[in-house]
């Protein structure tokens, strides 16, 4: 289905599994998710070396399957984003899925700047992570 | 309901392992059956039994009674010992045949242990309940889904009318029931229908004496990854459903919905039952509401203290 696409063997897998779930969802054919937006795109770009498009259909394709999770994940990223870019401190979930009420903050010298953070962290989605 | 007798070789009774970073009771679990025969689609007695067999009582109840008196003897039992007979199978399904709860009623008129038992189904069949002497030691706790789920993924269980008139029946019986709203399936119609199993539970009068509700317990569906990949396997299209929510990996290993979709549901449904269920001291609250294995973080984004 995908020529001139490189798929890691674990990326293939789950993108066969998450291309017949979300087909299942959205009750349409195979055929038609590579019509879906941006997937089109990226098959067709070819500025893009194999590895690079089986890396963001991977990647879009996930976002597509998990639109809830991939949705926090982003609004993470964005807000760690600005978060580094104020003090110079990065965040890190020990857990990608938030499976956990930790925040890791490095070098945690900064965890007194991060800590004025704290009320946008808690709203991300509702929860008092503990800021490591 | 057929069924073959057995001799239990290792323990009847077992801690419950909760598994990592999940909130526990110390309850022990009763292992009297090798099976269910009602044939829930999620039940993860599925993925554990992977042949088919006819079910299998243990009826060497000799040994089962020296493991009790060990446990929770007068001489150097423990204490309020809290024991749920439904882990492993449902707990009056093979009643009276198996005899089990007459064996454990007799048990505590015998030796009068600090011990509570949880008797849990998804049945309507009490009337083995009737003649028991120690009700005040036994809870009967009811699963309850809504009836679109019963009808899709609980083929061998009574409607859920069924089961509210029976719990409502236990309540006048004299014993304390437990309400379990497990397992809660995420679909677009949840609150509604959460709501509606709340309003026939009012209707029954199943809140009007809040002493006769032992608990309520809340959690969303959870998959073992073997079960998932036998759904995903046998490929029928109510089991692929189920699959195609969010489902993530927690420290237990079991997969849930992503926390944001567990912790509204929980949120919500919560709601509703303080709308309900008027249990008058607030502390009774907090005590008999509870979240089954689910790990401290959602219990604080409910706003539930353990
Ligand atoms: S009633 Fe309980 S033990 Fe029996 S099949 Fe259903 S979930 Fe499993």
């Amino acid at each position: 289905m995908f020529k001139d696409i490189h798929l890691t063997h674990t990326q293939s897998l789950m993108v066969k599994r998450w291309l017949e779930e979300i087909a299942r969802k959205k009750q349409i054919k195979h055929e038609r998710i590579l019509q879906l937006p941006g997937i089109k795109d990226i098959l067709n770009d070819k500025r893009l070396s194999p590895h690079q498009k089986g890396d963001k259909l991977y990647n879009l394709l996930y976002r597509i399957r998990y639109p809830v999770l991939s949705g926090y994940q982003d609004k993470f990223k964005k807000l760690a984003n600005h978060i580094y870019h104020k003090t110079g401190a990065k965040l890190r979930l020990p857990d990608p899925c938030f499976e956990c009420n930790e925040i890791i903050v490095e070098p945690k010298e900064k965890l007194p700047d991060v800590k004025k953070f704290k009320k946008q962290i808690d709203s991300l989605i509702d929860w008092k992570p503990i800021l490591k | 309901m057929s069924f073959e007798y057995l001799t239990r070789k290792n323990t009847f009774i077992k801690k419950y392992e909760y598994g990592e970073n999940i909130v526990g009771f110390g309850e022990y679990v009763l292992r009297f059956a090798s099976s269910c025969p009602l044939g829930c689609l999620y039940c993860y007695l599925r993925d554990v039994n992977k042949q088919k067999h006819e079910p299998k009582i243990y009826t060497n109840f000799e040994m089962l009674r020296k493991e009790l008196i060990e446990l929770c003897g007068p001489v150097n039992g423990k204490r309020n010992l809290y024991l749920n007979a439904g882990e492993n199978t449902d707990s009056l399904v093979f009643e009276p045949q198996a005899g089990i709860i007459k064996f454990l009623d007799e048990f505590i008129s015998e030796f009068k242990p600090d011990l509570m038992i949880e008797l849990r189904t998804k049945t309507d069949n009490i009337p083995s309940l009737r003649s028991m002497v120690n009700k005040h030691k036994f809870i009967i706790s009811f699963s309850l889904s809504p009836q679109s789920v019963i009808d899709k993924y609980e083929p061998g269980t009574a409607s859920l009318e069924k089961r509210l008139d029976a719990m409502r029946e236990c309540q006048t019986m004299g014993y304390s029931v437990g309400f379990r709203f497990e397992p809660i399936i995420n679909s677009g119609q949840l609150i509604k229908e959460y709501k509606k199993i709340l309003e026939i539970s009012d209707e029954k009068l199943l809140f009007k004496n809040p002493e006769k509700i032992h608990s309520i317990g809340l959690s969303c569906i959870r998959w073992t990854k073997g079960l998932m990949k036998k759904i995903r396997e046998e490929g029928s299209v109510d089991g692929s459903e189920l699959l195609l929510d969010e489902f993530v990996l927690c420290p237990d290993k079991k997969f849930r919905y992503f926390r944001v979709i567990r912790t509204n549901i929980y949120r919500r449904i919560l709601s509703l039952l303080h709308d309900f269920v008027k249990l008058d001291n607030p502390a009774d609250k907090s005590d008999k509401i509870f979240l089954s294995t689910e790990p401290a973080y959602i219990w604080q984004d409910c706003g539930l203290d353990f």
